[in-house]
């Protein structure tokens, strides 16, 4: 196609040298990210897979042991941050015939022991 | 598409593309990346490609790329045209390689000038070699248009050039 004197309107440019070799380097970059990922999807779905697994497999139909709880609990009370329960401990009314608690006091205020025992 | 067809077609469409590219975006290193980004695109979405229609749809791909490049540095403020006197060294007398300069940083304006549809399809009828019916298919406009628009960017650009 020429608008002026006979001569092309564009002149053809040629591309920086080194073209299919970093296009060829990208690919192989975009084939690692693919598997990189892939490997992370299956990691992640492998821990997600084994935490549910560990919890089913849990007593108490998956309920979790109370002793951190417990732990952190005591601890909030030694530091002040909560109050320590006051309730006591009693015995339903309708076994009172069949049992009895006996509260057994420590050294520190804070502490009570029971003891239930069958009549 | 394997990567073999990949490589096949990058070698053979490089060339034009990157003529294509240059003129839209006016500089040589993003013209290059983005030859590279159609090409990794095209890769990606390889499973849905038909290699007997590959070819506006590379076009396609780096035109898209190009525009959505170029609306980000509008909207960034900056585009990295490339000196026009300086964009290809020539040989030859200093008189010869001025004049030359100068035809080229007249005829980088006029391309400038020119609308997108316009210039789109100039761009794909200079450098690609596709027919009328491919470019239509790349740039999603009837073969008609084609003509059409080709024809009156080639007055436009006789216009700026002959002012």
């Amino acid at each position: 196609m020429n608008v002026r004197n006979n001569k092309p309107l564009f002149e053809m440019l040629d591309p920086p040298p080194g073209g299919l070799t970093r296009l060829q380097a990208r690919i192989r970059g975009e084939r690692r990210r693919k598997i990189r990922n892939w490997t992370l999807a299956t990691a992640a779905a492998g821990i997600a897979a084994i935490g549910l697994a560990v919890l089913l497999l849990l007593p108490n139909g998956g309920e979790l042991p109370l002793l951190p709880g417990f732990e952190s609990d005591l601890l909030a009370i030694q530091l002040g941050l909560i109050e320590a329960p006051e309730e006591s401990v009693s015995i339903r009314p309708d076994l009172r015939n069949e049992y009895a608690v006996l509260e057994i006091p420590t050294g520190d205020d804070r502490v009570v022991f029971y003891m239930v025992g069958s009549r | 598409m394997s990567e073999s067809d990949l490589e096949a077609l990058y070698t053979r469409l490089e060339k034009p593309l990157y003529n294509v590219l240059y003129r839209r975006v006016w500089n040589r290193e993003t013209a290059r990346d983005l030859v590279q980004d159609a090409f990794v695109r095209l890769w990606k979405m390889r499973r849905k490609v038909i290699l007997e229609t590959v070819e506006p749809l590379i076009y396609k791909i780096a035109l898209n790329l190009a525009s959505s490049k170029l609306r980000r540095k509008k909207v960034l403020g900056w585009v990295p045209f490339d000196a026009v006197s300086g964009a290809v060294p020539d040989p030859g007398d200093t008189e010869e390689a001025l004049s030359r300069s100068q035809e080229r940083g007249r005829l980088q304006e006029a391309v400038m000038a020119l609308p997108d549809e316009l210039r789109n399809v100039i761009l794909l009828c200079e450098f690609s070699g596709m027919t009328y019916g491919q470019v239509g298919a790349a740039l999603s406009i009837p073969e008609g248009t084609v003509g059409s628009r080709r024809n009156r960017a080639l007055t436009l650009l006789k216009v700026h050039l002959e002012r």
